[in-house]
Order: structure tokens, then C-alpha cells, then sequence
């Protein structure tokens, strides 16, 4: 790519990919142990600055995904070394384990995030409302249970179950995608 | 892997697990390649979640009601309102601003919107409406014009698809004559009040134009322009007063921006047109609109003949609503 980062031109094909793949590389982060939605969020704002700085380097845009979550990988070991304290941090074998696997996984779960799209719409109306209500930025199960008049354990119980049934909804629609590759028309 | 153990998991990416369950959770991800499957789908799922929840209006019970209306809603649904940190970043890029400090800006307030409204490449629904005037929000209406795909030589710019413009008049014309194609979309803002309500809130139309080769360099000329609406007309009637050759569109808009470019005679190519229009607060509505002219028809005195366009094709048609990185 001829363009630099303060080449106007330059802009577009950047903000595009980050648009079309930035929920992969969050998938990624938080695949690899991140557990704290802020935290996928701090790390995600370093991705996207250094991909900025770097992306005159990349050749094709196809592989922005994957690209992206290399750069990801270093910025969770930083991450990681700044946090190695906390209390509630998977252990470092565990935690390597799963930045490297994780790796490999960047469009299979590209296809689970299209399913997952596609199984919210199956949901019943107030359960998919539910749902999408809880995932609000800063909600919270309990200010959620209160607002609704309800105890935040079966509230949380009623959660658990509907991510479940996305997940097994999800499940089912990648296994029947291997069954039956969809046919060029 | 037992039910424990997914509970294990959902808790640790709920952040509520004790650590007496982590250091069990530890052991079970170290040892057991499966669970660690499990444990990054499950991760996924969780910020696929997060995602949904930042677009709100992705799945209106609507939406579920066949798979094009469907399609076509996630399609424009890159649409959706932004409030997170790289989309910040992003957005300091998009608006135009012009390097990295303003990156920096952007990420730091974490709270810049971008949005994009409309991105249309015609590949789903239905044809325009050759009704002449814009009958009702979000729906291409206009005069006739017909979804292509490849059409001598000139494929499209973004997808599959395209639209051709064939005449400069519509149905129920009483003169079917006219040298001007025109199409237009009618955009609501009114679920927008809030990033209007700063004053500083800016929209962007582009849109690719395309044509066959032609022989005379000034013959086509393409417009689009972008009107700001309080309110919308109520009628056909108020709107044909304002569309018409001599209607008071401008006039009656809060703020209005147009741009003409020649279309290259070569043809093959696509070319951008593209504007910006600062929107007022007060504003409710956007009226895009998108012209092709056929300058050869025009005539010294009398009325123009009905034309019948050679292929000039319209793709690719952005609308983004964002506002100013200077006002942060």
C-alpha cells in the first residue's frame, strides 16, 4: 500500500476492516483469558492504534483478521505482565495455551458470530429483549433484576439458560454447516 | 466436561468466580484440550453478545420476516451507533480529521459517535418505487430506473448489483418528457436526536457513478445533493411542490448541500461523488437525492425530448452521520 496514515485515502480501507473484523479480534481476547469486558475493551484500543500505525505493512486487506489478532497477542502479554497480580488471572500455562489456540480460530469464529446473529433472531421477542438488556454497556445483573422487580439469582439463572441455548444453537448450525457446505447457485 | 465445569467457566467470564474455583478452572483448561474449545466458544459467544447489545435496532421483530428484509437489515447494519473505544478511534479517522492526534483525541473521550445510516449497494430488496416524489422514509423512490447486474461491460462497484437509471420521467408523469433522472431516499433522523442535539453533528453522502463509454465529454453530469428537514411533507402534493423543476426544496430545508461532477466519457470507470452537510439540530429528516442529467437533450426553447439513458449506473451509496472531532 502506497499510502501513509496521513493520507486521507488511506482512512477508508482502515476504518472499514476495523468496522467489518473488530469483533473478531475482541472474540480473540477475550478467547485467550481476558474475562473482564473493560479489559477487552482497554486491550482492543491498543490494537486498533497500533493496526493504524502498522497498516501501510499489511498487503492484504483479507488478512486484517488475523493480522489484527497477532497484534492482539502482544498486547494481551502486556496486558498479562501488567496484571500477573490480579486475584481472579488464569495461570500462565493455561493463559499461553489459549492465546496460541486461539489463534487459529479467527474464522471459525467469524461463522459462530454470523450464527449467533441468526439464533438471537430465534429467540422469543422478551427473551431476546432480555438478553440484549443485560448486554448493555454498564448493565449489571443486579440493576437489571431491580429495574424488572425480580431476585438477581433467578435472574441470572433465566440468563444462563437462554446463553445456553444460543450456544447450543450455535453449535448445531456450525455442525450442520460442515454436514452440508452451501451450494454455489 | 461436567456441569460444573461449564458453570466454572460462565463464571470466570461473568467475573464471579471465587478463587478456590479459579485454581479448579486453572486445572481443568491446563489438562483438558476440549474445555478449552469449550471455553473459547463460549468466550466468543459472550462478546458476540456484547456486540448485539451495542446495536440496538438489529433485530426488530420485523426483520425476521424473510431472509432479503433480513439480509438487508445486517447488511446497512454496519449502521449501528458506536460507543466503543477503537470505533472511537475510528472515528477520528473517518470524519476526516487528519492523523494521529486526533486518533488520540477520539480514544480518549470514548464517547464519539459514528453512524453510518445507510449503505446501499442494491443487492436486496425491492426496486425503487417509480413514483417521482419520496412516498415514505427509507425506501428509493424516484423515476425509472431498474436493479442490474453487469450491463455491457460495467460491472458493479460494490457487490452484485446495481442501479441503472433508464428515464427522466416516472408513473403518472402528465409530460413524460425530461432531460433529468432523479432518485431519492428519504432518511429519519428523529432516533438521532441526541447526536444532533450538540450542534456539531456532520453527514456524509457519497455514491459511485458509473457509465457506458459516450462520445461528447460534457453530455452527462451527475448531482447529489443532501437536504436537512424539520418535518416532512405530508403529501404528494406538498412534495411535488417541492421537487419539482420549480419547487422550493431549498428553500424550505434548514440546510442544504449539492455537488455536480462530469461524468468521464470513457466510461468503465466508476466515478465518486461525494458532500458534506453540517446538520442543525433541529433536524428530523434528510432527503438524499441523486441525479444523472443528459445534457444533449437539452433544448434551446421548447420542451426537452424523453430520454432514454445509454447506461448510467448508480452503486455503492454511503450515508454517515458523525460529528466534528474539533468539538470534543
Amino acid at each position: 500500500m502506497a499510502e501513509t496514515p496521513s493520507d486521507p485515502d488511506f482512512h477508508e480501507p482502515f476504518v472499514r476492516a476495523l468496522t467489518k473484523y473488530e469483533r473478531i479480534v475482541r472474540a480473540y481476547i477475550r478467547g485467550s483469558g481476558i474475562s473482564r469486558p473493560q479489559d477487552v475493551d482497554e486491550i482492543m484500543q491498543e490494537v486498533s492504534l497500533v493496526a493504524w500505525e502498522k497498516f501501510d505493512q499489511l498487503r492484504n486487506i483479507e488478512e486484517f483478521p488475523k493480522w489484527a489478532c497477532v497484534i492482539a497477542r502482544y498486547q494481551i502479554l502486556n496486558f498479562r505482565r501488567r496484571h500477573s497480580r490480579d486475584r481472579l488471572v488464569l495461570n500462565e500455562n493455561v493463559f499461553e495455551l489459549l492465546l496460541e489456540e486461539s489463534l487459529e480460530e479467527s474464522s471459525l469464529n467469524e461463522k459462530r458470530l454470523n450464527h449467533l446473529q441468526q439464533c438471537l433472531a430465534k429467540l422469543p421477542e422478551k427473551s431476546r429483549q432480555l438478553v440484549l438488556t443485560a448486554y448493555q454497556p454498564d448493565s449489571t445483573i443486579e440493576t437489571l433484576a431491580s429495574t424488572m422487580g425480580r431476585k438477581a439469582n433467578a435472574l441470572y439463572q433465566q440468563l444462563w439458560r437462554l446463553r445456553r441455548t444460543l450456544e447450543l444453537c450455535v453449535e448445531e448450525a456450525l455442525n450442520n454447516e460442515s454436514e452440508f457446505p452451501p451450494q454455489r447457485t | 466436561m461436567t456441569d460444573t465445569d461449564l458453570e466454572r467457566i460462565r463464571n470466570f467470564l461473568d467475573g464471579r468466580i471465587e478463587p478456590d474455583e479459579l485454581e479448579k478452572l486453572n486445572q481443568l483448561l491446563e489438562n483438558d484440550p476440549e474445555a478449552r474449545v469449550r471455553f473459547r466458544a463460549m468466550a466468543t459467544l459472550e462478546e458476540g453478545l456484547r456486540d448485539l447489545a451495542e446495536i440496538p435496532a438489529i433485530l426488530p421483530p420485523a426483520v425476521e420476516k424473510n431472509a432479503a428484509s433480513r439480509e438487508r437489515t445486517s447488511f446497512s447494519m454496519v449502521s449501528a451507533l458506536f460507543h466503543r473505544p477503537a470505533f472511537a478511534a475510528a472515528a477520528g479517522l473517518m470524519i476526516g480529521v487528519f492523523g494521529t492526534t486526533a486518533i488520540w483525541a477520539a480514544s480518549e473521550s470514548g464517547r464519539q459517535k459514528i453512524l453510518t445510516l445507510l449503505h446501499e449497494s442494491f443487492e436486496f430488496g425491492p426496486s425503487p418505487r417509480v413514483t417521482g416524489i419520496p412516498m415514505e422514509p427509507e425506501v428509493w423512490s424516484g423515476d425509472y430506473t431498474e436493479v442490474v447486474s453487469e450491463y455491457r461491460g460495467i460491472a458493479p462497484k460494490h457487490g452484485r448489483r446495481m442501479l441503472r437509471i433508464l428515464r427522466a420521467d416516472h408513473e403518472g408523469k402528465e409530460n413524460a418528457v425530461g432531460y433529468i433522472g432523479d432518485v431519492y431516499r428519504v432518511i429519519d433522523l428523529r432516533a438521532y436526536e441526541s447526536t444532533l442535539a450538540h450542534d456539531d453533528a456532520v453527514v456524509s453522502v457519497e455514491s459511485a457513478i458509473g457509465s457506458v463509454p459516450f462520445e461528447d465529454p460534457n453530455r452527462f453530469v451527475c448531482g447529489i445533493a443532501v437536504y436537512a428537514l424539520g418535518t416532512l411533507p405530508s403529501g404528494r402534493a406538498e412534495w411535488k411542490a417541492l421537487l419539482e423543476p420549480e419547487g422550493n426544496l431549498t428553500e424550505e430545508s434548514l440546510a442544504t448541500a449539492r455537488r455536480w461532477i462530469t461524468l468521464s466519457p470513457g466510461g468503465g470507470t466508476w466515478e465518486r461523488a461525494q458532500l458534506e452537510l453540517r446538520l442543525p439540530q433541529e433536524s428530523r429528516y434528510l432527503v438524499v437525492a441523486v441525479h444523472v442529467s443528459d445534457r444533449r437533450a437539452i433544448q434551446p426553447s421548447g420542451e426537452p425530448p424523453a430520454v432514454e439513458f445509454s447506461g448510467q449506473f448508480l452503486d455503492d451509496v454511503r450515508v454517515v452521520l458523525s460529528r466534528r472531532a474539533s468539538e470534543f
